[in-house]
């Protein structure tokens, strides 16, 4: 068959794609221990490979399919996406090209005793630094772009017996002819000679790959294709953003228009984020409990729902502006670097699965966090007018702000004691320590004691308005420390480099721009108010 | 209190004893002092993950979370928050919440306190349709014996011993044994890497040691042999093992793949024989120079001999480094008069006195199960065409029962007091597993814990949410 793509791939060089792939990519892959359409393969293929989601505005399940059925005309170009600096200096990669091609890959000795060493140091379970995170990515990325090509990793066919499906090359038969007339339609098709075969002949193979295994082959997955396409969250965050934007305009202009915007885009945000939510949930047929990305969309939708609830408590615009922004924020930041924060659904380990408590209590957990986004969204408007040197015009105002900080710290701690708390059942269920000193679980009980400490602190008269507001938000560090800094600070500390490759940099610089904000905050509210102790 | 305090008043009897524990009374039970424990633990805590992350989960255990320190703390908290909470009696309703939390805290304090004494946590090792009956816990003790042909004959002594809290290089151990022995801990490795240094002597008593390496391009294994007690006559790699052994070669007891090194006593010279676990004789033998390959017919390995030396001095020493380094283990060093040797955690061996032989071991503390745990099988499931497990599974049995048990990932396996959990396995080489690892685990203050914790978070509840409604609804009437 090779033989075959390769006659082909020559003989149509250079034609121009007008494919509708709509059919393939509703094909059913077996791909990381799941079931998913063809089109969140190609997607998560193109992503890794060349590092953007639509590589020069292509579509990626036509991407992945020119680089299966043209290899050849794609071994010259560049699209291997590579980043780290000192590594393209030792490949002898320009600084300012970010991209190989497959030919200067596979033709570097030098790479590939990089790749063979960073698999002995895989093997050996050690962890990698940032240089050899650089070259392990490569490696995937290599490893990746060889199985398509070679066929080996696009699995379409279920067996009878066995769980594990066959790739296009261990096609015998019936299934060879058959991928074999989807390859050959595939040039009919971008030659023009014969547009509609693509389309026929990928439909029969579908249903000849159904057939082999009925049952095996899957629920419905075109809700997943949905899902890839309508891009939910990405949607949210910019409905979240423009309710942000008009909650702010009415500060200024209080007009109602401007208001009722304002909730409008809160509103449709909500809804498609809940939507988006609700469809990952069904796809990955558990709730999203197991990575990053997935906390952070369950963490803005608590924000947003809390800050619904608290803006209808008190009606104060405040509080949807401090929960639309921190909302958009928290899926910015989860959307714009998909190397970090991986986007993809994968099964649990093994540990996690087909636990009751272990959900609720990550659920829990996560839920106190958005608590606690809300609070520090709410103290920065609160701490941009003290900044401002606004404090003695605007007492009244930022007594309320701070009783609202306090109320979100309020749902936060119960939120975060409970689901502690339910670590400890989930743990002693699954392993039988009520607690064990685990870092992740020790820096939720830091985060808690700390907003515990200003709950207290507001009781004894040591914190008044402002030093609510601003513990509060230095106590978020905690937070982030709980959230992000175990996995990704904690985790690789154990070896003192490592760092950089998990975005260390950027979350340590921004919680250094807050504090330092909290810090200049407080010089302006001594100066603004001169004669008072910290307090009003 | 406040009631004791206007009682006092209005008799107008105030002793100073009184008044200072008034004071005291009224420093314990101060919001103040709670912000600043609150703050102190929660700091404490911070610098310990710091602490766990370099030097490992059971030395932050020792040295952050279970320090002295980290108790008074503890017992400030319990005394403030109890003071606080006798301040505020008689309680009316609106302390209702208040009073719940911290008696909820302070339950579960005092259930983990339960659980630390009393508890026990361990490693229940069972190999595949092996059966074991006891299981090792964190702890250690040095177990010495006086020895027979190389084998522990007759107890001398038994000790449990915390060298991280208490180094033998600050404090004294030594162990009186048979007549003038005495044996002496000089140091302690937490965590080290072996380094063996070989050098040759002019002694001609000294005996020989030799380097072998065991080659294919999938692994590469270097080990030192001897037949000085400090090495390890003999290398077990799993599928294989290699022997080093004076004199002629012997048959060996059962097939197995095994490569036997003899030196001839007299002119020192090497020789090889490979065995094969198929048959009875060696498949191949000969005389075997340094730096010579031989294949072995198994795994397409490669065995030679990379140094030899006829009469050797053997220094052995401890690297230092991370809990999280392959191949690093704790180390005692003992000394008997002028003897010394190392021993590693778990890996017991014979040391020599001068009015006996001795047997020394280091090791976790081990205990009794009360039952044996035979392993019928360990099953580990795959997600679908990957190598990401989704579940793994021990089939066992308890004394002979012919009922057999499933222990699984998230379904442990209650019996006579002991829960099991499924917490890891071993493998082979080839990846097959050898062994499942349980957890074992008692835990008397289980239940107290959990009924301080519902408690506490009722109290919360209550205190956040149900306090104002009543407040409300007084004020409105």
């Amino acid at each position: 068959m090779i033989k075959l793509l390769l006659f082909f791939s020559f003989a149509f060089a250079g034609s121009p794609p007008t494919l509708d792939t709509a059919e393939f990519s509703s094909l059913a892959i077996q791909d990381g221990g799941r079931l998913k359409p063809f089109d969140t393969f190609a997607r998560e293929s193109v992503q890794l490979i060349t590092g953007s989601r639509n590589y020069q505005g292509k579509n990626p399940n036509e991407l992945v399919l020119s680089w299966l059925f043209l290899p050849t005309e794609w071994s010259k170009q560049k699209f291997f996406q590579i980043k780290h600096i000192e590594l393209k200096k030792d490949l002898g990669v320009a600084d300012a090209d970010n991209y190989m091609s497959p030919a200067e890959i596979m033709g570097n000795q030098k790479l590939m005793d990089l790749f063979k060493e960073v698999g002995l140091l895989l093997k050996d379970k050690k962890k990698l630094n940032p240089y050899f995170n650089g070259v392990n990515k490569l490696r995937n990325q290599v490893n990746v772009y060889n199985d398509i090509i070679s066929g080996s990793g696009i699995k379409l066919v279920p067996q009878r017996l066995s769980p594990d499906w066959l790739s296009i090359v261990e096609l015998r038969d019936e299934g060879k002819t058959k991928f074999t007339a989807v390859a050959e339609s595939y040039f009919l098709t971008i030659s023009g000679k014969d547009p509609g075969s693509f389309q026929r002949a990928t439909a029969e193979f579908k249903s000849f790959a159904q057939n082999q295994n009925p049952q095996g082959y899957g629920k419905d997955l075109d809700l997943e294709i949905k899902y890839n396409k309508l891009r939910p969250f990405q949607q949210a965050y910019v409905f979240y953003f423009a309710a942000a934007l008009f909650f702010l305009l009415s500060f200024n202009f209080p007009k109602k228009i401007l208001l009722n915007l304002a909730f409008l885009f809160s509103g449709i945000g909500w809804l498609i984020h809940v939507t988006g939510f609700a469809m990952r949930c069904w796809i990955a047929g558990r709730p999203p409990v197991s990575n990053m990305y997935e906390s952070i969309i369950w963490v803005s939708l608590g924000c947003m729902t809390f800050g619904m609830i608290f803006e209808m408590i008190y009606k104060k615009r405040y509080i949807g502006f401090a929960a639309t922004f921190m909302a958009a924020l928290a899926l910015i930041v989860g959307d714009a670097a998909p190397a970090v924060i991986d986007q993809s659904i994968q099964p649990l380990e093994a540990v996690l699965k087909s636990n009751y408590w272990l959900t609720i209590h990550v659920l829990t957990i996560t839920l106190s966090y958005a608590a606690f986004t809300l609070a520090t969204g709410i103290g920065n408007v609160a701490l941009f007018i003290y900044a401002r040197g606004q404090a003695p015009q605007n007492r009244e105002k930022l007594q309320a702000l701070s009783l609202y900080v306090y109320r979100a710290v309020q749902v936060g701690v119960l939120l975060l004691t409970a689901g502690t708390i339910l670590g400890g059942v989930w743990a002693d269920a699954s392993w039988g320590r009520f607690w064990g000193w685990d870092p992740k679980e020790t820096w939720a009980l830091i985060a808690d004691l700390f907003y515990l400490a200003v709950l207290h602190g507001r009781f004894t008269g040591w914190l008044r308005n402002f030093g609510t507001v601003a513990a509060s938000i230095c106590c978020f560090t905690a937070v982030i420390m709980a959230w992000y800094g175990v996995n990704f600070v904690l985790g690789i500390g154990k070896h003192s480099y490592g760092f950089g490759a998990g975005g260390v940099h950027y979350v340590g610089a921004a919680v250094l721009a807050q504090l330092l904000f909290v810090a200049y905050a407080y010089s302006r509210f001594r100066t603004s108010s001169p004669s008072l102790p910290p307090h009003a | 209190m406040r009631v004791i305090l206007e009682i006092l008043h209005v008799t107008g009897y105030r002793p100073v004893s009184m008044k200072i524990a008034l004071k005291l009374f009224d420093f314990f039970s101060s919001v103040k002092l709670a912000v600043i424990l609150i703050v102190s633990i929660a700091t404490l805590l911070a610098v310990g993950t710091f602490y766990e992350s370099s030097h490992g989960t059971v030395m932050a255990q020792k040295f952050v979370y279970h320090s002295w320190y980290a108790t008074v703390l503890m017992i400030l908290l319990i005394l403030n928050l109890a003071c606080a909470a006798i301040d505020r009696y008689p309680w009316k309703k609106h302390h209702i919440g208040f009073v719940i939390t911290h008696l909820g805290i302070i339950i579960m304090i005092f259930g983990s306190i339960m659980t630390q004494q009393r508890g026990i946590d361990g490693i229940l090792f069972v190999g595949i349709n092996e059966t074991a009956n006891y299981f090792s816990v964190d702890d250690t003790e040095i177990r010495v014996y006086q020895s027979f042909d190389s084998r522990p004959f007759v107890s001398l002594s038994k000790t449990p011993v915390d060298f991280d809290r208490r180094p033998p290089e600050k404090n004294n151990y030594s162990f009186k044994l048979v007549d003038d022995d005495v044996l002496k801990i000089t140091r302690y490795i937490s965590k080290g890497i072996r380094k063996v240094d070989v050098t040759t002597t002019e002694n001609p008593l000294a005996l020989p040691s030799l380097k072998f390496k065991l080659q294919n391009p999938q692994v590469t294994t270097e080990e030192w042999l001897g037949l000085d007690p400090a090495l390890p006559p003999f290398f077990d790699l799993g599928p294989a093992v290699v022997t080093f052994i004076r004199g002629e070669l012997p048959k060996p007891p059962q097939p197995k793949n095994q490569v036997v090194v003899y030196q001839n006593p007299k002119t020192e010279k090497l020789s090889y024989a490979v065995f094969s676990s198929r048959q009875d004789k060696p498949t191949s033998k000969g005389d075997l120079k340094v730096g010579e390959e031989v294949a072995t017919g198994w795994m397409g390995l490669k065995f030679s001999i990379t140094q030899y030396v006829p009469h050797s001095k053997i220094n052995i020493d401890y690297t230092p480094t991370d809990s999280e380094a392959p191949g690093a283990t704790s180390a005692i060093q003992g000394q008997i008069g002028e003897r010394s040797a190392w021993f590693e955690l778990d890996s017991p061996h014979e040391i020599r006195g001068d009015k006996s032989h001795y047997f020394l071991s280091f090791a976790r503390k081990r205990f009794e199960l009360g039952f044996n745990v035979t392993l019928n099988k360990f099953k580990m499931a795959l997600y679908g065409g990957s190598t990401m497990a989704s579940g793994y599974e021990s089939t066992i049995t308890i004394n002979k029962d012919p009922e057999t048990k499933l222990i699984s990932m998230n379904e442990p396996l209650r019996h006579n007091g002991f829960t099991l959990y499924q917490a890891s396995f071993e493998q082979n080489e080839r990846g097959e597993p050898i062994a499942s690892v349980f957890s074992v685990n008692y835990d008397p203050g289980r239940y107290l814990k959990y009924f301080g914790a519902i408690c506490m978070v009722c109290g919360i509840i209550t205190m956040f949410y149900l306090k104002p409604r009543w407040t409300r609804k007084k004020v409105a009437s």
